[in-house]
C-alpha cells in the first residue's frame, strides 16, 4: 500500500467521523437549537477524536520502527556471525542501500541477499502492523468520543481549543527549525572537534581535506586549518561589498530624494529583480561571461589572472546584493523626518548638501544595518562561488587568484559519496556552523540596529 | 540684551555667485553620481539578461539531416522486431559511397546524433508506413555538427584544432549543397530529460522536478506558515515567548540557505531516513527554507485587517475561531496568497540546499513520482554549466530562459493578485 | 508710513494640487517689526508663512501665485534661487528639529555651507554669540559635543533658533514656534523674541491670540485662506474693522 492510497483512506474515514458526529448531533434532540453547540462542532469533535490519536501513534511509530528493525537485524547478523570486514551499522546501511537499488541486489552476495529480504519482510509486516494499530486507535477515539457526545456538551469550546492548540504547534515549528540547526550543525561539529581539534580548526594556515581520505592519514594535522577559507570568504565578500555600497548607496539616495514617485516605483522593483535572479544563473553569468572577460582584460594589461578569480565572483555578488543594500536603504533613508530636511532647507542648504550633512548621518545607523545584512547574505551565498571561485585553499589578498570559500567547501565536501565518519565530511558541519554563527551574529546585530533606528523616528 | 554681533556673522552668508556656482556644480554632480549607479544596476540587469539570450536562444533550434533510408517490406511489417541500427548505418553508407574504411564509416556516422535509430524507428511507427522503399526522414544532427551550423566552430582552424575533421567537413558540405541539412525547432529540449549527448538532452525531466518538489514545499509550508501567522498575530499573549519566536523568524528569513541544506542532510536523510535525490525530501527542505517568508507575509496580511471587522465578528457573539476563519482569513487571503507566490518563486530558484539533498545526479528519467530520485531545474543548470561540451552552454542558457521565464510568470501573478485585491481601509 | 518694507506680498495665493489654499494675500512688512498671523487652524497663514522663503518648493504639487519681494526684488522670479532666499530668511519650525549632531555641529551647519567663518576660532565666535543670543549659552556651554537630540524641548527649540541666527538672516519666519513646549519653556522664548526684534525682522505664526498680543507690534488676521485685515496689534485687539476678526478674538469663531 503506498503512501497516497494510505492517505485516502484516512481522509475518507476522516470525513466519516465527522459525519457520524454531525448525524449524531441533531438525530439525539427534536430541535436542534438544543444543541450548546452547532452540530458541525460535534463533527469536528469526533474526527478529532479519531484523528488524533492515530497521528500521535503515526509519529510514535516513525521514530520507534527503525529502532525495532535495527535491533531485530543486528540480532540476526550476529546469529549469522556474518561481518567481514566491517561493522554491523555499516552491513546495516549497506543493506538499507541495496534494498532501494534493485541493481545493485543482483551482483549482491547471498547472505546479504537474505538480510534484505529479512529488512524487506520487516518492513512490509511494519506496514500492515502500522496500519491496524492506527486505524484501531483511531476507532477506539471515535468510541470514546460517541460517549462524551450529548446535546448539553460545549463540543465548541473542545474543538477551538485544538484548532488552537494546532495552530500552537504551527509557529513553534519556526523555533524548532532553529532547534534543529543549531543541534545537527553542533552535534557533528562536535564529531568533528574529536578528531580535529578547534584550535587548528580555527586558527591552522593548512587546508586540504581530500588527504584524510587515506586510511593511514586519518585527522592528519595541518590538513583542517580553514584560516585560507575564512579569508578566501572574507576576499571575495569584500570585493562583493566595494560593488554593492556605493552603487547600491547611491540608487537608494536618487531613488530616495531625487527620483519622482512614478519614477521610484518603477526603479524600485525593477532593482529588486536583481535580488529575485536565483544565484545559479548568476554563477553561469560570472563562470562564463564575467571570469573570460576579466581574463581577456587582464591578460592584455600583462597580468596573469586564474581562470576562477574571486574578482568575477566578487564582482557578480556585488551585483546580486546591490538590491538589498538599495532597497532597506531607500526604506531607512525615507524614514528620516522631513523636519530635518526642512530645517536644512530653511538654512539655505542646497538638495545635495541636505542629504549629505543630515540626511545621511541621520540614517547612518539603519545604512549600517543593512550593509550589515548584506554581508551576512554575501557570506553565505553558494552557488555564485560554487560555480566561479575556486577550489584552491589559498591565502592570498590577490582578488586575481583563485580563493575558496566557506560555502563552496561546504558543498565539495558533501556532494558526492559521503562517509559519515570522516573528518572530511565532518569538516562541512563544522564550517556550516561557523558560517551559521558569523551569519546569525550579523543578522541579530543589524536587525536591532534597524529596529532601534526606525523606534527613533517614528 | 544681545550682544554686538562678531563680525564673522555680521557679514552675513557668502552669497557670492562664484560660490553659488561651485555649490551647485557639487549639486549636479551628486545627482548624476545617483542616476549613474541606477544606471549601472540597470545595466548590469540588461547585460545579465541579453547576454544569456544572446548565449540561449540558438538552443531552441537543432541542426536536422534528411537522410534517405531504405527499408524492405518485412521490416515495415514488423517494425518492432527490425534491426533499425543496421537500417540507419546502411542507408547512411548508401549517401556516401565512397566511404570505405572503418575508421572512415565511424567518422562518417558522427555526424549524426547516436540516437537517430530510434527516430527513425518512431518515424516509421508514427507515420504508419506500409510499405517498403525510401523515405526521407529529417534526423537529429550530432552536436557537433550542430555547433558547426550555428557558426560556434571555426572551419578555418587547423583539423587538430576543431571536433570537425576534414573529411566529415566535405561531408557535411556535400550534404549542405543538397539542402538535406536544416535547423528545426529542438522539441527536444522541451521533451527529454537530461542526457551525455546535448541533442538529446531536454528539460523535461528537471522540469517535473521543481514541479513535484514546489508542490511538497508548497503543502507544507502554506498551512503550517499561516497556522503560525494566525496563532502568532491573533492567538499569542505578547509576551518573552512571543517576542523570542518573533526575533526566531526574523533571523530564520535570513539564515543563508545552504545551512538548511546541511539540516536537511543530518536530519531529514540521516536521521529520518528519507530518500536521498527525492522530491519529498528537497520539497522538505525548501519548505523549512520558505516558512520565514510565508509566516512574514501572512502576518503582514492579517495585520492589514483592520480591527473593527473583528470587532464587529466578536459583537454577534462569534467566537475568536470563528471570527477568524469566517472574517479575517478570507479578507488577509490575498495577500498571503501573494506571499506564498513569492516564497514560491524564492523556493523554485533555489539550488544550494538541493545539492545537499543529493539532487545533483545524473537522471535521464522523467521522475514519476515524489519519491523517485529527481534533479530540478536551477541544479539542471549548474550540472549543465559544468559539462564541458559547447552545445551546453547554449543549452545552459536556454534553460535558464525558461527557468527566469517561470519566475517572471509568478511574480507578475504576484503583483497582479496584490493589485486587484489591494484594498484601502 | 514712510519706510520702505522690508518683504512684502502681492497678491500671493497657494494651491495643493488643484485645491486653493490661500488667495489674494497682499502684504507688506517692516525692518525690525515683530508680525503675528494669527487665525483659525487651517486658515493658510503657515502656508503663507511657507511661501515668505520658499519652503513650499520642497512640497509635491504646490503652486504659489503672485509676487513676493525681499528688498524689491521679487524672490519667485525665476532667476532667484530659493537657496539665497532661504540664507537671507529664516526658519524656525513648529516641532524642534535638532540635526541628530552635537550641539555645536548644529550652530555651526549654517555658518559652514555658506562659508561665513574662515578659522575654527570665528566659529567658536559664532557657536557662543548664537547661542548666546538664543539664551542657550550658560546652560550648554559645559557639552557643545554632545547630541543636540539630548536637550529638552524648550532648549532643542531655542537650539534651533540660535542656529537660524548664526547665519545672520534679515527675516526670521517662526511656524508656531511654542505650540509644542510647556509654558516655561514658551515664556523662555518669548522674552527672546522680545530681544532679537533689535536685530532682526520676525514674522510668527501663533494660534495663541495673547501670545500675538504680548510680543507683537503688528498682527495680521486670516480666515479660510484669506488675509481678512492687518494693523497695529492694539488695534486689531481693541478695534477690528472687520466682522470676522472681532469673532475670532472673541472667541466665536476659531
Amino acid at each position: 500500500m503506498n503512501t497516497f492510497s494510505f492517505i485516502c483512506i484516512f481522509l475518507i474515514v476522516l470525513s466519516g467521523a465527522y459525519i457520524f458526529g454531525h448525524r449524531y448531533a441533531l438525530s439525539s434532540v427534536k430541535n436542534s437549537t438544543e444543541l450548546h453547540s452547532l452540530p458541525s462542532y460535534h463533527g469536528f469533535y469526533v474526527a478529532i477524536w479519531f484523528a488524533f490519536p492515530a497521528l500521535i501513534v503515526l509519529v510514535f511509530w516513525y521514530f520507534i520502527e527503525p529502532i525495532i528493525i535495527k535491533s531485530i537485524l543486528l540480532e540476526s547478523i550476529r546469529t549469522t556471525a556474518f561481518l567481514g570486514s566491517t561493522t554491523p551499522d555499516l552491513l546495516l546501511n549497506d543493506i538499507k542501500n541495496l534494498a532501494t537499488n534493485s541493481f545493485a541486489l543482483k551482483s549482491a552476495s547471498a547472505v546479504k541477499l537474505e538480510l534484505v529480504n529479512r529488512y524487506l519482510e520487516l518492513k512490509s509486516l511494519g506496514i500492515y502492523l502500522k496500519i491496524v494499530i492506527l486505524f484501531s486507535i483511531g476507532m477506539l477515539g471515535i468510541f470514546i468520543a460517541r460517549k462524551k457526545l450529548s446535546p448539553k456538551m460545549r463540543a465548541r469550546q473542545s474543538v477551538e481549543r485544538v484548532f488552537t492548540l494546532v495552530l500552537g504547534v504551527c509557529s513553534i515549528i519556526a523555533i524548532l527549525t532553529t532547534i534543529g540547526i543549531v543541534l545537527s550543525l553542533l552535534f557533528e561539529s562536535i564529531r568533528f572537534f574529536n578528531k580535529v581539534s578547534p584550535a587548528e580548526f580555527l586558527f591552522g594556515l593548512h587546508w586540504s581535506p581530500q588527504t584524510a581520505l587515506r586510511s593511514d592519514q586519518i585527522g592528519a594535522s595541518g590538513a583542517f586549518g580553514a584560516v585560507p577559507i575564512f579569508a578566501g570568504t572574507l576576499l571575495i565578500t569584500l570585493i562583493a561589498m566595494i560593488v554593492a555600497i556605493p552603487i547600491g548607496l547611491l540608487s537608494a539616495i536618487y531613488m530616495a530624494e531625487y527620483a519622482s514617485p512614478k519614477f521610484r516605483n518603477w526603479i524600485k522593483p525593477t532593482l529588486e529583480i536583481l535580488a529575485g535572479v536565483p544565484t545559479v544563473v548568476y554563477g553561469f553569468f560570472a563562470a562564463l561571461t564575467v571570469a573570460p572577460v576579466i581574463r581577456g582584460f587582464g591578460e592584455s594589461m600583462g597580468l596573469s589572472v586564474a581562470s576562477e578569480s574571486a574578482l568575477a565572483a566578487g564582482l557578480v555578488m556585488g551585483v546580486m546584493i546591490i538590491p538589498f543594500i538599495s532597497s532597506l536603504s531607500d526604506d531607512i533613508i525615507n524614514a528620516v523626518p522631513q523636519s530635518l530636511r526642512d530645517g536644512s532647507y530653511a538654512m539655505g542648504a542646497t538638495k545635495s548638501e541636505t542629504i549629505k550633512k543630515v540626511v545621511l548621518p541621520a540614517a547612518l545607523p539603519g545604512i549600517a544595518g543593512s550593509i550589515l545584512l548584506a554581508v551576512s547574505r554575501a557570506i553565505g551565498e553558494t552557488m555564485i562561488v560554487v560555480m566561479a571561485a575556486g577550489l584552491a585553499a589559498k591565502l592570498t589578498a590577490n582578488p586575481l587568484e583563485a580563493v575558496t570559500t566557506v560555502t563552496v567547501q561546504i558543498v565539495t565536501l558533501l556532494v558526492g559519496d559521503q562517509e559519515f565518519d570522516s573528518p572530511k565530511t565532518l569538516a562541512a558541519f563544522a564550517l556550516g556552523l561557523v558560517l551559521f554563527v558569523v551569519t546569525l551574529i550579523l543578522n541579530i546585530v543589524a536587525l536591532i540596529i534597524v529596529r532601534k533606528y526606525r523606534e527613533k523616528y517614528d | 540684551m544681545i550682544n554686538p554681533m562678531p563680525k564673522s556673522i555680521d557679514r552675513g552668508p557668502n552669497l557670492s555667485a562664484e560660490r553659488f556656482v561651485k555649490r551647485y556644480r557639487s549639486e549636479k554632480y551628486f545627482k548624476y553620481l545617483g542616476l549613474f549607479a541606477i544606471g549601472i544596476a540597470l545595466s548590469m540587469l540588461i547585460v545579465l539578461t541579453s547576454s544569456i539570450i544572446f548565449k540561449g536562444h540558438s538552443a531552441f533550434w537543432q541542426t536536422h539531416i534528411a537522410i534517405d533510408v531504405q527499408i524492405t517490406s518485412e521490416d515495415v511489417a514488423s517494425i518492432s522486431n527490425a534491426n533499425f541500427r543496421g537500417i540507419t548505418r546502411t542507408s547512411i553508407r548508401s549517401e556516401f559511397p565512397e566511404v570505405k574504411s572503418r575508421r572512415d564509416k565511424k567518422q562518417l556516422y558522427k555526424l549524426f546524433s547516436n540516437g537517430i535509430s530510434f527516430e527513425i524507428k518512431e518515424y516509421f511507427f508514427k507515420n504508419k508506413i506500409q510499405s517498403g522503399g525510401i523515405y526521407r526522414v529529417w534526423v537529429k544532427a550530432s552536436a557537433d555538427i550542430d555547433m558547426l551550423r550555428k557558426g560556434f566552430i571555426n572551419r578555418d582552424l587547423e583539423e587538430t584544432n576543431r571536433r570537425i575533421s576534414d573529411k566529415q567537413l566535405k561531408w557535411y558540405d556535400q550534404l549542405d549543397q543538397e539542402g538535406r541539412i536544416e535547423k528545426k525547432f529542438n522539441v527536444t529540449f522541451f521533451t527529454a530529460a537530461d542526457s551525455r549527448e546535448p541533442e538529446q538532452a531536454g528539460i523535461l525531466g528537471a522540469l517535473v522536478g521543481s514541479i513535484l518538489t514546489l508542490f511538497i514545499t508548497l503543502i507544507l509550508s502554506f498551512p503550517i506558515g499561516v497556522g503560525a501567522a494566525i496563532y502568532l498575530e491573533e492567538f499569542a499573549k505578547k509576551n518573552y515567548w512571543s517576542d523570542l519566536i518573533e526575533v526566531n523568524i526574523n533571523n530564520l528569513a535570513a539564515v543563508p540557505s545552504i545551512v538548511f541544506g546541511l539540516l536537511g542532510l543530518a536530519v531529514l536523510l540521516n536521521w529520518f531516513g528519507m530518500p536521498r535525490s527525492a522530491p519529498i525530501a528537497g520539497g522538505a527542505v525548501l519548505a523549512l527554507m520558505t516558512l520565514p517568508t510565508i509566516i512574514i507575509s501572512s502576518r503582514s496580511a492579517l495585520k492589514a485587517v483592520p480591527p473593527s471587522i473583528r470587532e464587529a465578528a466578536l459583537g454577534m457573539g462569534a467566537s475568536r475561531l470563528q471570527t477568524m476563519l469566517h472574517h479575517v482569513v478570507p479578507l488577509a487571503m490575498p495577500g498571503m496568497l501573494t506571499g506564498a507566490i513569492i516564497g514560491m518563486a524564492q523556493a523554485l530558484g533555489e539550488t544550494a540546499p538541493l545539492l545537499m539533498m543529493g539532487m545533483v545526479a545524473f537522471i535521464v528519467d522523467v521522475p514519476g513520482n515524489l519519491t523517485d530520485a529527481a534533479t530540478v531545474l536551477p541544479v539542471q543548470i549548474f550540472l549543465w554549466a559544468d559539462a564541458p561540451e559547447r552545445a551546453f552552454v547554449e543549452r545552459t542558457s536556454a534553460a535558464i530562459m525558461v527557468l527566469l521565464l517561470f519566475l517572471v510568470t509568478m511574480n507578475l501573478v504576484a503583483i497582479l493578485l496584490r493589485k486587484h485585491f489591494e484594498r484601502r481601509w | 508710513m514712510t519706510a520702505k518694507p522690508k518683504m512684502s506680498a502681492k497678491n500671493v495665493g497657494v494651491s495643493y494640487n488643484g485645491k486653493v489654499a490661500l488667495s489674494e494675500v497682499s502684504i507688506d512688512f517692516l525692518e525690525h517689526d515683530v508680525i503675528s498671523l494669527i487665525g483659525p487652524s487651517g486658515c493658510g497663514k503657515s502656508t503663507f508663512l511657507r511661501c515668505l522663503n520658499r519652503m513650499n518648493d520642497t512640497i509635491d504639487g504646490c503652486v504659489v501665485s503672485g509676487e513676493i519681494q525681499l528688498d524689491n526684488y521679487n524672490i519667485y522670479s525665476s532667476e532667484i534661487d530659493p537657496v539665497e532666499v532661504r540664507a537671507r530668511v529664516g526658519m524656525v519650525f513648529q516641532k524642534p528639529n535638532p540635526f541628530p549632531k552635537s550641539i555645536y555641529d548644529n550652530i555651526c551647519y549654517g555658518p559652514r555651507i555658506h562659508g561665513m567663518a574662515n578659522s575654527r576660532d570665528e566659529l567658536d565666535e559664532i557657536v557662543e554669540w548664537s547661542l548666546t543670543s538664543a539664551g542657550l549659552w550658560e546652560e550648554v556651554k559645559d557639552r557643545l559635543n554632545e547630541p543636540g537630540t539630548g536637550l529638552s524641548g524648550g532648549q532643542q527649540q531655542r537650539l534651533c533658533i540660535a542656529r537660524s541666527i548664526a547665519i545672520h538672516p534679515e527675516v526670521i519666519l517662526m511656524d508656531e514656534p511654542c505650540s509644542a513646549l510647556d509654558p516655561i519653556a514658551t515664556a523662555k522664548i518669548e522674552e527672546l523674541l522680545g530681544q532679537l526684534r533689535s536685530k532682526f525682522t520676525i514674522i510668527i505664526v501663533t494660534h495663541s491670540m495673547q501670545q500675538a498680543a504680548r510680543i507683537s507690534n503688528r498682527t495680521a488676521f486670516f480666515h479660510l485662506g484669506e488675509l481678512i485685515e492687518e494693523g497695529k496689534t492694539d488695534d486689531i485687539f481693541t478695534v477690528p474693522k472687520d466682522e470676522r476678526t472681532q469673532s475670532y478674538i472673541t472667541g466665536r469663531i476659531g
